[in-house]
């Protein structure tokens, strides 16, 4: 699972690495698609530069996150050199924007795999084999449907604790139902096609049809679905821990900044301000990227 | 119709079912001892701790707690707050009004702005309206209502000072009946200027997803052979807008209203956090972190259920207004 969501980032790559030349042309197709795709390219444009700017935090950041500047609390933009201001006890906003991509992109990463690993698998082995396996399977999912994805991702919370780690996983276990429902569906219609059939009368085992044969066809919709999956879970972090239930202080994670400055609405707007901004993009530049790649990877989607 | 209904109706049991095996599983996995967590560490003295353990039913076997658990279920029992030393039931049926309100609120708000604008930017398409409506609705889609909210609080309440920051007063259907008994506006007006900034605050994402998706499905309605026929034939262009194509186009936008519901009941957890809204989002948050577990499994229990009716709602709706649907 985890080659596709790096084959979201370098789809160029990916396709040089399938191997067979039927296959290449698929990748160098789509990657074409992609690139004519204006507004895809805003939202990788947007992508890159915030995975640059958490590699490389260190080096771009103004200041240390945890920092305190005694003389500047709550500063407004501008002030005592602080770019966008400080928060409430005079930590620099600019740094803490900046490392908060850390947290938002592990978040997503994490969450994401956990997601797509998941229900790929139970979408995979319940449209491979049908019947009360595929039955029983997708009744599961409709039960995790029935709940709101912030409102079980909140119990989940209050079972593990909140801390970074545990808000993954919570994302992760609510948001696979998407990817095993999209996954059976196309296992259904492959299953039945004649290179599936083939390959079965080959002798081929059950798994190695499933990993060899099936499963990189359904990759496509894969990709799309985390992608758009990324933005997804990077505002339920920013909820959780807006809400204290996620990242605990004073690591910087947008959400829980978003929620330091509540308190100082009135005197200093400027500390919730930008957290929220800060997610809005991010969230924008993955959604760019997952429309762009619909239309180039699948249009069924 | 009635077949149809009640073999959802059916339907919806093994799905109860389901929900409730997942939240009294989850509920055991919490770390820690309940007994433990509700008298506290200090007075946990091993007898009273027996004794609780017994009187909660908790020294028998996993699977025979269940089944209490169920059959409590059955008669709408939930339990014991922890904390409040109340039912759980009478909690939420004491909270749950306020979500209600806010929800349909948010919904009303959502359908007013969006219908109407998705429906003229499909009309106008590539009109400059149109294009400042599509962008607006993908920033819609993208922001955090917890940011929205609070940005709204900013502005609204604390620059403005137009409506209150945070609260809710009385109940707007309290709010009509004194008006219309009394003829005071007072109440239902404090009522709804506490109401908007935490309605558009939850609304607004369903907003910019009902106006795509409503300028989406009036351009694919406007280009079938139907519309044109209507047009050939002369019709005036506000009854092929009204009577042909919008009645059509809505068929999607009422599935995703009706698949939306949940994720509005899960954004009103949020949104009456932000505003001090006495609903049952605010009283799952305040449970979780008081540890107070009876209440969340109450809470998101009936959460998912009323989810669980929005959807059988939503396909009985669109049995009534597409004819051609049928459910034999």
């Amino acid at each position: 699972m985890r080659s596709s969501i790096r084959a979201s980032a370098t789809l160029d790559v990916a396709g040089a690495a399938q191997g067979p030349a039927a296959h290449d042309s698929y990748w160098a197709m789509a990657w074409r698609r992609l690139r004519r795709h204006r507004v895809a390219m805003v939202g990788l444009a947007i992508i890159a530069g915030i995975i640059l700017l958490a590699i490389f935090a260190p080096l771009v950041s103004p200041a240390d996150p945890l920092t305190i500047d005694y003389a500047h609390p709550a500063a407004p933009p501008g002030v005592g050199g602080h770019l966008l201001g400080t928060d409430a006890v005079g930590r620099d906003l600019v740094a803490r924007l900046i490392y908060g991509t850390r947290i938002s992109l592990q978040v997503g990463v994490v969450a994401v795999g956990i997601a797509a690993s998941l229900g790929t698998t139970v979408g995979l082995v319940a449209g491979y084999r049908g019947g009360i396996v595929d039955n029983l399977l997708m009744r599961t999912v409709d039960v995790f449907l029935a709940f709101p994805v912030i409102v079980l991702a909140i119990a989940i919370i209050a079972v593990l604790g909140p801390d970074l780690v545990n808000v993954m996983i919570a994302i992760g276990l609510v948001a696979w139902t998407t990817y095993a429902r999209v996954v059976r569906g196309q296992v259904l219609v492959l299953r039945e096609q004649d290179f599936v059939q083939a390959a079965r009368a080959a002798g081929m085992s059950d798994a190695r049809i499933i990993v060899r044969h099936i499963l990189p066809n359904a990759v496509a919709p894969i990709i799309v679905l985390a992608t758009v999956g990324m933005a997804t879970a990077i505002i339920a972090e920013a909820a959780l821990s807006f809400l204290g239930l996620g990242v605990q202080p004073p690591t910087p994670s947008w959400g829980g900044m978003l929620n330091e400055g509540r308190g100082f609405l009135r005197v200093a707007p400027h500390i919730s301000t930008f957290p929220g901004l800060a997610i809005m993009v991010t969230v924008l530049g993955f959604n760019f990227l997952g429309d762009g790649l619909r239309d180039a990877l699948d249009p069924r989607l | 119709m009635g077949r149809f209904i009640a073999r959802r109706l059916l339907a919806m049991i093994p799905l109860l079912f389901g929900i409730s095996l997942v939240i009294f599983t989850v509920l055991r996995l919490i770390p820690g001892d309940p007994v433990v967590i509700m008298i506290g560490a200090e007075n946990a003295s091993p007898d009273e701790v027996a004794r609780l353990r017994r009187v909660l039913g908790l020294d028998q076997g996993i699977h025979i707690q269940y089944v209490r658990f169920l059959g409590r279920l059955v008669r709408g029992d939930l339990g014991m707050s922890l904390g409040a030393d109340e039912p759980v039931s009478r909690l939420i049926r004491e909270r749950l009004p306020a979500t209600v309100e806010l929800t349909l609120a948010a919904m009303t708000v959502a359908l007013v702005i969006a219908i109407p604008i998705g429906v003229i930017s499909a009309i106008r398409k590539y009109s400059a309206l149109d294009t400042a409506s599509t962008v607006v609705a993908l920033l819609g889609i993208s922001m955090p209502n917890f940011w929205l909210g609070v940005m709204l609080i900013f502005l609204f309440a604390l620059r403005l000072g137009w409506l209150p920051a945070s609260g809710r007063s009385e109940a707007v259907s309290a709010g009509v009946v004194t008006l219309v008994t009394t003829g005071n506006p007072a109440i239902l007006i404090t009522a709804i200027t506490h109401l908007i900034l935490p309605a558009v605050t939850l609304g607004a994402a369903l907003a910019a997803v009902v106006t795509r998706l409503t300028r989406s499905s009036m351009l694919e309605v406007i280009g079938q052979d139907f519309v044109r026929t209507a047009r050939a034939k002369g019709l005036p262009g506000r009854r092929i807008v009204f009577h042909h194509s919008l009645r059509n186009a809505l068929i999607p936008v009422i599935t995703v209203i009706g698949l939306e519901f949940g994720a509005l009941l899960g954004g009103a957890v949020i949104t009456e956090t932000i505003f001090a809204w006495p609903g049952i989002g605010r009283l799952a948050i305040r449970s979780i972190v008081q540890r107070d577990f009876p209440v969340v499994q109450g809470v998101v229990l009936m959460i998912a259920i009323i989810r669980i009716c929005a959807n059988l709602t939503v396909d009985v709706v669109y049995a009534l207004i597409d004819p051609r649907i049928r459910y034999a």
